[in-house]
């Protein structure tokens, strides 16, 4: 199994450059969703994506209840709390960092950098605006929200304080309002129940089975509710420490749970994709309120009571009515009956977007085809970090196959679809980001008569992705220039062939770990987004963008002989250096005059080793058609086309790990 | 055997530390203080050329008929080896100073063993000086014996062994006699009077020039050698004689089918113990094959004279599973027949070999055996196109489908004992602990690793069963959280997360074989890999674990296991150590019950008097014919040995048992006279008094008191049940450097 590594030992982590490609407005979840809160005052649904994007619905309208996005982080986001009345936003992520959102707006605030694992679940004391993180580091910390809200760039330390004890991963975490007690749910199975005034441990409840990923406190904080993967619901007294009630509705984990005002009853959802409420005093009277299309996540009610929204791994929010208490409970007549749900639609739908499932990236290294949960099939250009075309519902393999070509590119990223969005992870180690050299040409990127020029991927996209960035250090410019003024032919940054869409989210962050910091590339010119980058950029991204040094060229070593049936008898084996874009035409021109003697020796023949550009020559392009027409080159019996560049022949006529031999052969 | 080491110390003369010609078993007695050494070797006997080694070697075979003769237990031959062993080059005096210290030695053992020997009466009285037939260390070959001797007692293994062989030794003689019937080169092939029979065997014998046994695959010849082997042992144990039996006959089969075993180096005994299952695992599945093959044959005969010989020819084609090179002439012949059915059909069918004839000058044969198809066919299975496994898979890991295949009915040709005996079937099963989607791998396995546990020390001696059952479920059955650094890729969610692995056993194989993991590496300057000495308890019952049972209670769980043998690692290191093996002794006479397999070989089989015999099979048991004349003395009255048949007597009536003439040949014969006392059977029919001139065998349902041999190379000794604890005991009182490492249980029911 492939491991979630990190590199490096100690704090010298390496830094990696990645992007998202997609478009500016995200009006819909591109995956699952996480959580929900709801804003009784301003009837707003928030929701935490798995496309690490929370957004804002505004429920009066919902024909079109889209109101705003919130990104910033960078990996999913697992859990969110609504505080001071709805004014502030705290979330938290698998990109390991807490942040705090001011809500009306939908900016971020502040991000608490505290936890070292993913950070899985939020705990909210209404009466003292307390919120506690909890996440796979075993980790919680409490956080004073006033404080928080308070930080500012110039007064940004606060202290928190941490409960100690979890012995394994935290799934959820409850605390009642008055924020007396709160309870934390992990892979160990045990309920660990502590004071969060006094940080002092008060109980552990055994019984569960598995783990454990939804908790509820009652007001007082005297009784809790637990579901498990289990499949069970536990009723605890935390007076008795111990369990009252254990409810068995569900066949598959229960991962939900929601409470009536007066803890009468609880609503419960998970992996079984049913929602079921359950009367706590008599549970043998429940009633089965729909079956949802995907396994359940969060469930908020509306402030009426009267319906709930629902978030599945499904990235579509649905509102179903919940049934009066009173009626319609059934349950009496037996255990045996097969409940039908008591709706078969839900009330409202906010609508949700597909999520990319599969990618195929084609052998030019550069266009990736994808196919999403909706079966389009769509293609995008890695370089120009766009979408290029929407093939609809086409066959995705057969489009694969027909955008086959034989030819050998490097690899130069990683693909990431966690966020059911296309990110790029420019390579680093293995997949050298830098590796890809191709011609100008034949990327498109030049007009075709001009000059060839080799041109490294990795490094245009570098320089495109930080185009705005102006390192102030550097003082012999004009240093009043502000990022979004560079039109005026000044551009330091940037290629010379194109831009990559400004909202295009650019991110740097430890290999396989935190993030440190996002931002957009069209904002990447600005003061704070300056200095920030100054201190998070790596040195090797620095060489590139600023220094504008390029990176090096890759070669491959061959061996060159002639071929058995060429009659030529040579006593030593020719061992060669040379770029692996250099086409077979200049090995064959390099065999034509060196080796066979023939053509002119004038001045400086250029070798296999040349740098980039081409002489046009007309001399050199005279022996190379000459070379051409007499000697022919072979790989593994197999006569090459000229065109061919050594890696693509190295990789696909090869295909051998040890040194490439190449054949030449005088053509009669 | 302190008490005894430290004996030899003194009555050597020198203390000079044990040079590197030393017999295994003689040096580990030396080695107490735990000074690795290296196991040199008798290389003298195998090496004809050594002359030293070859005076050495006739005193050796003089010193060990003179220790029979000496009225003392096997202890005595131990003894008086270890002082010969040193003095290697001092053979004059050599003799001498082992007699001397022989008696001595002999006397001073019985002393220092009093406590295990005195019981086994044995020890002073009886001829014979070892419970049952020992084995000779050949050079570093202790792995080896301990693995012969564990493998003897194992329940049904003997018995299904010597059935392999048999239906081997029959589908030897069966492509003899075809060989036979064919004629001349040259023969008119395409006379179709007699073509049907004539021309595929004519063919058979252009194709095939060689005799049968050259047909024979290294894995086929290895497993007849081990069967051999045992007949051996067998013949030994009738005869009375207790010379250590040289099992260098199946070590060079072997080495021609592992040859990493070539050599004199040490080697570890569970490598050998899976290279040798998986020899027989692989013969068994070639009889299944040839077999089918037989069948379909037999079917194709049957049918219609129309019947396409491309079908039978691509049954052919389908039941061999690899061609090796040495098949050459088969390949050949296989590919004529290809060529000549493809000939007859356009299409190609996928047929492996493909096109194109390989003997140009047998195409009018090709025309002959088309005409002749079924005669082809008829004939063809007995010379056909057998499988050839030329690799060898020393991984225990094999397809989950194959079991089916070759098992066949429970006790046909091509029986897959080991499959059926050793394997177990595990699940590896690995859940998100995101979206909570489960994977599950299944594997078969014929051995367990289990890492060793330190477990808690109890200050009462001796853990009580249960709580040693647990030790090894917690160590076998394990669950393991993927988190942190080490994520899972969860295909479900497209990216990493938490994930519980957990290993879990589906079904628990009859003869369960655990291999303690002793060996740990460790991350210096150098990777290296040392022993782990670490006291692992070995409870002679053990508590299934397997899915079923887990979940249970323990004293309540339908299946659990006996100890049946131990295999024990004697050394500091890994480098370089000594092998013991301790088994339960039995002659596992109810395996050999109501055997369906049992059938009278005329041929082959010596006269089945109700005397002594040997039974053999048809590849020829070299002593068969001599022991026919032999009868066996019998000890006390009522303990002939073992006819076919078998008195059952109960308080009602004496009635027939049938029993499974296999146990005649390579069957268990455990020395009477030493197990007087400790063997139930003789005990009983002893009181019984019944003595009604044939052998009465008494099938005792109360549970026997178990008597344990402790197998090193030619010095096996009884121990009762206790001093086998003893053994196993974490302070054992004579505090010997033993660690288990191989454990094999049976299952009970």
């Amino acid at each position: 199994m492939a491991s979630h590594k990190s590199g490096g030992q100690s704090g010298r982590k390496k830094v990696q450059v990645s992007f998202v490609i997609r478009d500016e407005v995200e009006r819909r979840h591109r995956a699952g969703v996480n959580s929900l809160q709801y804003d009784a005052h301003l009837n707003r649904l928030y929701s935490a994506g798995r496309d690490s994007i929370i957004r804002i619905w505004n429920c009066k309208n919902i024909k079109e209840p889209y109101t705003l996005s919130m990104e910033h982080h960078t990996d999913w986001v697992n859990d969110i709390v609504l505080c001071c009345g709805g004014k502030n936003l705290i979330s938290a992520s698998s990109d390991t960092t807490v942040k705090v959102w001011n809500a009306h707006k939908g900016f971020c605030m502040s991000t608490l950098r505290t936890h070292k694992d993913y950070v899985k679940a939020l705990a909210y004391a209404r009466d003292r605006e307390q919120v506690a993180s909890a996440g796979l580091d075993r980790a919680i910390f409490l956080w004073d929200v006033n404080t928080l809200t308070a930080l500012t760039a110039s007064n940004n330390t606060v202290t928190t304080s941490s409960l100690n004890g979890n012995k394994d991963s935290i799934y959820s975490l409850a605390m009642n309002p008055s924020g007396t007690a709160i309870v934390s749910g992990s892979t160990e199975k045990v309920l660990r129940v502590w004071d969060p005034r006094t940080c002092a441990k008060l109980m552990k409840l055994k019984g569960h089975v598995d783990n454990v990923k939804a908790l509820v406190l009652n007001r007082d904080g005297t009784q809790c509710l637990s579901g498990s993967s289990d499949g069970t619901i536990k009723l605890w007294s935390l007076g008795q420490q111990r369990c009252i009630t254990t409810i068995r509705v569900h066949d598959e984990g229960v991962w939900a749970l929601l409470t009536t005002d007066n803890f009468s009853h609880v609503i419960s959802g998970g992996r079984d994709r049913k929602i079921f409420m359950t009367d706590l005093r008599i549970p043998e009277r429940r009633v089965l309120i729909c079956e949802e299309s995907a396994p359940i996540l969060k469930m908020v009610m509306t402030p009426d009571q009267g319906s709930l929204w629902v978030a599945t791994s499904e990235s579509c929010i649905k509102n179903w009515a919940i049934p009066k208490r009173d009626s319609q409970l059934g349950g009496d007549s037996g255990d045996e009956e097969i409940l039908k749900p008591l709706s078969l639609k839900p009330e409202l739908v906010i609508k949700g977007g597909p999520a990319v499932r599969h990618y195929h990236i084609l052998n030019d290294k550069r266009h990736i085809l994808t196919k999403d949960t909706e079966n389009n099939v769509m293609v995008y250009d890695v370089l120009k970090a766009c979408k290029l075309d929407d093939l609809g519902q086409a066959d995705f393999e057969e489009e694969v196959k027909k955008r086959f070509k034989m030819v050998y590119v490097p690899n130069w990223f990683n693909v990431d679809l966690k966020t059911g969005m296309l990110t790029i992870h420019l390579g680093q180690d293995e997949n050298d980001c830098f590796s890809a050299w191709v011609s100008a040409r034949e990327a498109g990127l030049t007009p075709n008569d001009s000059v060839d020029q080799k041109v490294n991927y990795g490094n245009l996209l570098l320089q495109a992705l930080l185009e705005h960035w102006w390192r102030p250090i550097q003082l012999d410019e004009d240093t009043e220039c502000q990022g979004d003024q560079q039109g005026t032919g000044q551009t330091r940054g940037g290629n010379e062939y194109f831009s990559v869409p400004g909202h295009t989210p650019v991110i740097f962050s430890e290999v396989g770990g935190r993030t440190l910091y996002r931002l957009l590339v069209r904002d990447a010119g600005g003061e704070t987004e300056g200095v920030l980058l100054n201190e998070t950029v790596p040195p090797w991204v620095v060489d590139i963008v600023v220094e504008k040094n390029l990176p090096k060229f890759i070669k491959i070593p061959f061996y060159l002989q002639p071929h058995v049936t060429s009659g030529v008898k040579s006593l030593k084996k020719d061992r060669l250096i040379a770029n692996d874009f250099i086409q077979v035409r200049k090995v064959a021109e390099h065999v034509y005059e060196k080796v066979l003697g023939a053509g002119s020796e004038s001045g400086s023949v250029a070798g296999p080793n040349s740098p980039g550009t081409e002489r046009t020559d007309p001399e050199r392009q005279e022996t190379g058609s000459i070379a051409e027409d007499r000697v022919e080159l072979l790989c593994n019996d197999q006569v090459l086309d000229y065109n061919m560049d050594l890696r693509t022949v190295r990789h696909f006529i090869w295909k051998s790990s040890a040194d490439l031999t190449l054949y030449y052969r005088p053509l009669k | 055997m302190t008490v005894l080491l430290e004996e030899n110390a003194a009555g050597e003369s020198s203390s000079s530390p044990p040079r590197k010609k030393l017999c295994l078993s003689l040096s580990a007695r030396n080695k107490l203080v735990g000074v690795p050494h290296n196991k040199a070797a008798h290389v003298n006997k195998n090496n004809p050329n050594n002359a030293a080694g070859n005076d050495f070697k006739d005193k050796y075979s003089k010193l060990s008929t003179s220790s029979t003769k000496s009225n003392s237990s096997s202890d005595v031959g131990r003894g008086e080896k270890a002082p010969a062993a040193l003095k290697n080059s001092e053979e004059g005096s050599l003799l001498s100073v082992v007699t001397g210290t022989a008696m001595l030695n002999g006397y001073l053992a019985g002393d220092s063993h009093k406590s295990s020997t005195d019981d086994s009466p044995g020890s002073d009285t009886g001829v014979g000086c070892s419970p049952v037939a020992t084995l000779c260390n050949l050079g570093n070959t202790c792995f080896l014996n301990s693995v012969i001797y564990t493998l003897r007692f194992a329940p049904a293994f003997l018995h299904n062994l010597h059935h392999l062989a048999a239906d081997l030794g029959d589908l030897t003689s069966k492509q003899q006699q075809v060989k036979v019937k064919s004629s001349s080169l040259g023969r008119n092939v395409t006379s179709t009077s007699s073509g049907k029979s004539w021309s595929s065997k004519d063919l058979l014998s252009l194709a095939n020039s060689g005799d049968p046994l050259q047909c024979k695959s290294r894995i086929q010849v290895a497993t007849e050698r081990l069967h051999d082997l045992y007949e051996s042992l067998h013949s030994a144990e009738i005869k009375e004689n207790s010379d250590p039996f040289q099992p260098d006959v199946f070590l060079h089969a072997l080495r021609e089918v592992n040859p990493i075993f070539e050599g004199n180096q040490q080697h570890d005994a569970h490598e050998l113990l899976v290279c040798l299952l998986d020899n027989i695992r692989e013969t068994c599945r070639f009889l299944a094959d040839q077999q089918k093959l037989a069948n379909e044959q037999h079917m194709a005969t049957n049918s219609a004279l129309l019947c396409d010989p491309l079908e039978t020819t691509v049954n052919l084609h389908q039941t061999s599973s690899s061609n090796s090179s040495k098949w050459g002439v088969r390949k050949s012949w296989k590919r004529k027949k290809v060529s000549s059915s493809s000939q007859k059909n356009a299409t190609s069918n996928g047929l492996p070999n493909g096109i194109g004839p390989e003997h140009p000058h047998l195409m009018n044969g090709g025309v002959g055996t088309r005409l002749s198809a079924i005669g082809i066919s008829e004939n063809g299975q007995s010379s056909s196109n057998s499988t050839c496994p030329a690799d060898i898979t020393t991984s225990c890991k094999s397809e989950t489908q194959q079991p089916e295949k070759s098992t066949g009915k429970k006790a046909g040709v091509g029986y897959n004992f080991v499959t059926n005996d050793f394997e177990g079937v595990t699940v590896l099963c690995t859940t998100c602990l995101e979206c909570e989607h489960t994977t599950e791998r299944k594997e078969t396995f014929c051995d367990i690793c289990v890492p060793i546990m330190t477990a808690e020390q109890d200050s009462d001696e001796g853990d009580l069963p249960q709580r040693v059952s647990e030790v090894y479920q917690a160590a076998i059955v394990t669950s393991e959280n993927l988190r942190d650094l080490n994520k899972y890729w969860c295909e479900q969610c497209l990216r990493y997360n938490e994930a519980r692995r957990s290993v879990r056993y589906e079904t628990l194989p009859k003869l369960l074989v655990l291999q303690l993991k002793r060996f740990s590496s460790t991350f210096g300057s150098m990777v290296c890999m040392s022993k782990v000495n670490d006291y692992m308890p070995t409870p002679l019952t053990l508590a299934c674990f397997c899915e079923q049972c887990c979940p249970i209670a323990e004293d309540q769980r339908p299946h659990r296991y006996e100890l049946f043998g131990v295999i024990m690692h004697l050394g500091a290191t890994i480098a370089s150590g000594h092998y013991v093996a301790y088994v339960k002794a039995s002659e596992n006479v109810c395996d050999y019950y109501h055997c369906d397999r049992d059938k009278r070989k005329s041929s082959s089989l010596s006269s089945a008097s109700a005397g002594g015999k040997t039974g053999s099979n048809s590849s020829g048991d070299k002593m068969g014919s001599i022991l026919k004349f032999f009868r066996p003395r019998s000890s006390n009255s009522n303990n002939a040995d073992v006819p076919n048949k078998q008195h059952h007597s109960t308080g009602n009536g004496v009635y027939y048992r049938h029993t499974c003439r296999s146990m005649d040949c390579c069957g268990v014969r455990l020395n009477r006279s030493l197990m007087n006392g400790a063997d139930p059977t003789i005990q009983k029919s002893q009181m019984n008094g019944l003595d009604i001139g044939v052998s009465v065998a008494v099938v005792d349902t109360s549970v026997p008191e178990p008597v344990w041999l402790e197998c090193d190379d030619e010095t096996v000794r009884l121990l009762t049940r206790k001093e086998f604890e003893d053994v196993l005991a974490p302070k054992p009182s004579k505090s010997s450097a033993l660690t288990p490492y191989l454990l094999f249980y049976s299952k009970c029911p």
